[in-house]
């Protein structure tokens, strides 16, 4: 073996300047496979912190049966009960010992009003103490830092006695509100409730401004008509450009009291950063399944339950896999183009070492491990290139707009260990396979033909 | 001319030298021109998306910076406004092919059991069918395009319409391959077939109108589908009580007027002290997911072409290198039989134009039988924000053709000449003593 590699070695000395020109093929084709891994891979990570724990999705969901579809058209109808969420909440924690956070949450629609306006929101309300710990979380500040940097104020879990709001800032600003309810104990309010009502007067719209104070007003899950006040705690951005315009979020008992129910809408999952989705789904719906609970399991993978996530993701994987096919076809053509040179020019070569004893598969054998040597020789090259450059973009700070995404987030490019190792392997196999086709016609000729062959 | 002569004859002559060349740039031209012909189509999809089915036309008229983002309630063009416009498309008509009104409408819909935000506009129906020519004149999924009904019908986006309970009889795949749907009356059925929008006026009251569901359809983007709302423009300024509206959309007779048009209307406006301005549509923050994803095409494309190009440059310019060595001798020929450095390198360079062009033309003949093979098989998927799933197809564009070609000969025949360059330096009994 080491008189081979040895052999391929010198074989790759010799035509130096040539197996330069490839192997700087593979080199670059190495490094751009790697930064475009480590952007997709970058994206991948916002999205997945952004959708799972901001936005609430879970790693996996537990909705009544077409409860994704249908739970705003029949709110009552497609609730968990109480006593299924308890069951649900159980199974979870029996089965996942290990989750990082089980939250049940409640959407719907409602009108958030300042007095003398009122503008649509869909709204969710979710448990104080989760809503916490899904904020803190290290993925979130990871890979999600830009949308925390959006946010104003404090978190809805930092309130007791006044029901907390948090809306995102253009909700404000349709809104008209720029006062933000602060911890300490705030100065006496320049709006009072004795103050005549004025919409026509902008003074007035300037008091209304000044105060925290909404009125949230819905139908309840029984279709009559009510209302909570709350107060606006912080200003928030979902992430998501086009839920900007509408987006609010309360604690559960809260919104639970402005419809009327103790349902819930789902309960979600929190699973560890790395868990694979879909085999877990799989656990759990088996789990709910023998315990006699009618309920469907989805995970944050899903078109369903994470449109942006997957529609988004789908397209960008489908370009990268369009682009992987083509730069790995580039440079197994490349490589065989050289490696057909290389072999025909050493005919006489190939020759002399079948007439001195060598078995044809010795020879293909050595012709392929010239290749994957060349391809091992590149790895370290094209790794250390792309380490280079994504260490410079990075401190770079560049910016970047994400389609849909409601915020600039800044070009991190991740060289994704596993990525390195797949592409690696793929671009040696690659290679290798070019030595072998390229070799295997040749040394496969006649002993005599090939001690008599030109050198080009 | 000589030159181009000695560099043909020269590249058939050599063929198994330049064999390994043609192939590199085939190879190049295939990987570059399959993948920008995908990206154009994707990007073809997204601007027919905008452009013709959402009736943005070529250019927006609007009280705000080029379409920075404005309060729309606060910008609403009045009556006086409305004139002036009115006005200068008629001294304009050279320009113009055709204009739609748009009000932005948001609020609350209510079936009577179910509650649902609404996005969307009031627009001229028959003008804006107008717009959508030629592909989606009908762009409705079930029942007839508004333009068919009456004022008192309302167009569902498709996530709204799922949470009111509205369901297409019969499910198929509606999206032809140009673009567009076919056009059928599929019947659908929601729950409660009226709806009751309820909106704040721009006074502060809070308004309500009883509309019917006549069509299901919406802008086809993900996201904004979830509460879009399309009805005709007097019912939407009934509802608001007011006479404004919020924008206007223009299609111009020919899309290269843009500036002219734009300059025109800007300056008109500012002679007349009123705040509007023309600006292209990509401008406006609507369409932000439209210029986004655009961005990232150009991102991904640059970051593919640079690889791609500079993979098939290595190849190229280790063939010619190759080829170049095997030929010092007849070099040292031309040499002693007076041919200049400078002509032996045009010769050379020349020949890498001539391999450039046999290498495109074999991998367009590549490019053009896989396209036409995965275009058959229709692999279906979901590219972004479009909520319609999409045939995974590549463009066949003549433009994306020659300019793989034009950058791929200049590529060969540059490489040629740096191949040939250090060659023609050497002396001439070194030249013709090599091996």
């Amino acid at each position: 073996m080491s008189t081979r590699l040895a052999l391929a070695f010198k074989n790759l000395g010799r035509n130096r300047r040539r197996n330069m020109a490839t192997a700087s093929a593979i080199i670059l084709g190495y490094a751009g496979l790697l930064l475009l891994s480590g952007f997709v891979t970058r994206i991948e990570k916002f999205f997945r912190a952004t959708s799972i724990y901001l936005n609430h999705v879970g790693t996996l969901s537990v909705f009544k049966p077409d409860g994704v579809e249908k739970h705003l058209l029949k709110p009552k109808k497609y609730s968990l009960t109480p006593e299924e969420q308890g069951k649900t909440r159980e199974i979870m924690q029996n089965l996942f010992p290990e989750n990082e956070g089980i939250g049940t949450s409640l959407q719907g629609f409602s009108l958030i009003g300042n007095g003398c306006k009122t503008w649509p929101v869909r709204i969710t309300g979710t448990e104080k103490d989760l809503e916490k710990r899904l904020v803190n979380h290290w993925s979130v500040n990871q890979f999600s830092a830009e949308l925390l940097r959006a946010r104003r104020g404090s978190g809805i879990w930092e309130f007791k006695n006044i029901t907390p709001i948090l809306v995102t800032h253009k909700v404000a600003r349709n809104l008209g509100k720029s006062k933000i309810k602060s911890l300490k104990e705030d100065a006496p309010p320049q709006f009072s409730t004795s103050d005549t009502y004025d919409c026509s007067d902008q003074r007035f719209h300037l008091r209304l401004a000044d105060d925290s104070n909404v009125q949230l007003a819905a139908r309840t899950f029984q279709n009559d008509f009510s209302a909570v006040d709350a107060e606006i705690v912080g200003f928030y951005s979902s992430g998501l450009e086009l839920l900007e315009e509408s987006a609010a979020l309360v604690p559960l008992d809260a919104l639970q009291k402005l419809y009327e129910t103790d349902g819930a809408t789902k309960i979600s999952l929190f699973l560890p950063w790395n868990t694979p989705p879909e085999p877990a789904a799989r656990r759990l719906s088996e789990a709910l399944r023998n315990a006699n609970l009618d309920l469907e399991v989805h995970h944050y993978k899903e078109f369903s339950v994470n449109p942006f996530y997957a529609g988004f993701m789908n397209l960008i994987y489908v370009m990268s896999s369009f682009f992987l096919t083509l730069a790995i076809c580039v440079v197994t053509l490349t490589v065989s183009d050289t490696m057909t040179m290389s072999v025909l020019e050493r005919s006489r070569e190939i020759g002399t070492l079948r007439a001195l004893g060598f078995r044809q598969n010795q020879i293909i054998r050595m012709f392929s491990e010239e290749g994957t040597l060349l391809g091992l020789l590149c790895l370290p090259v094209g790794l250390l290139i792309a380490w280079l450059t994504s260490l410079a973009v990075n401190s770079a700070e560049v910016l970047f707009e994400v389609p849909g995404i409601s915020t600039q987030i800044k070009v991190v490019l991740e060289i994704n260990a596993m990525h390195s190792v797949l592409l690696g392997a793929l671009l040696v196999g690659v290679t290798m396979l070019s030595g072998w086709i390229t070799s295997v016609r040749t040394a496969n000729k006649a002993l005599v033909k090939l001690l008599q062959s030109h050198v080009s | 001319m000589s030159s181009l002569k000695m560099g043909i004859r020269n590249t058939l002559s050599n063929w198994r030298h330049s064999l390994g060349a043609i192939l590199s740039v085939a190879i190049g031209f295939s990987a570059l021109t399959l993948f920008n012909g995908y990206i154009s189509v994707v990007q073809d999809m997204y601007e027919d998306n905008y452009r013709q089915r959402s009736m943005f036309g070529d250019v927006m008229i609007e009280k705000s910076e080029d379409g920075k983002e404005i309060d729309f309630e606060e910008s609403r063009i009045n009556q006086a406004e409305q004139n002036f416009i009115a006005n200068f498309f008629d001294e304009n008509k050279d320009l113009l092919d055709e204009y739609v009104r748009f009000l932005i409408i948001s609020g609350l819909a209510n079936n009577g059991k179910t509650s649902s935000i609404f996005w969307g506009f009031g627009y001229d129906f028959e003008k804006g069918r107008k717009l959508r020519e030629p592909t989606w004149v009908w762009n409705s999924k079930a029942g007839k395009p508004l333009d068919q009904q009456t004022s008192d019908t309302v167009m569902l986006g498709q996530d709204i319409s799922d949470t009111f309970g509205c369901v297409v009889e019969k499910k198929e795949r509606l999206l032809t391959k140009v673009g567009g749907y076919t056009p059928l009356d599929r019947p659908f059925k929601c729950e409660r077939d009226k709806l009751q929008l309820s909106v704040t006026t721009e006074s502060g009251q809070i308004n309500a109108m009883n509309v019917k569901v006549g069509a299901l359809g919406g802008v086809g983007l993900r996201g904004i589908d979830s509460w879009y709302l399309m009805m005709s423009l007097d019912r939407a300024q009934q509802l608001f009580d007011t006479q404004d509206i919020s924008h206007m959309r223009v299609r111009l007779k020919d899309a290269k007027m843009f500036d002219t048009f734009v300059q025109r209307f800007n300056r008109a406006a500012r002679e007349k002290n009123i705040e509007l301005r023309a600006f292209d549509w990509r401008d406006h923050v609507i369409a932000r997911v439209y210029k986004r994803t655009m961005g990232l095409f150009l991102m991904f494309r640059n970051l593919v072409t640079a690889v791609i190009l500079t993979i098939s440059g290595m190849s190229v310019l280790n063939a010619m290198v190759k080829s170049v060595n095997e030929r010092r001798r007849e070099i040292g020929t031309l040499r002693s039989l007076g041919f200049k450095q400078n002509r032996i390198t045009r010769i050379f360079s020349t020949e890498g134009v001539v391999i450039g062009v046999i290498g495109s033309i074999l991998g367009s003949i590549f490019c053009i039988i896989s396209s036409l093979v995965l275009n058959k098989l229709e692999f279906i998927y979901f590219a972004g924000f479009l909520s319609d799933p999409v045939p995974f197809v590549i463009g066949l564009v003549p433009n994306l053709y020659l300019l793989s070609l034009v950058i791929l000969c200049a590529i060969a025949a540059t490489t040629a000449f740096f191949a040939s360059y250090r060659a023609v330096k050497s002396s001439i009994p070194t030249l013709l003593t090599s091996v």
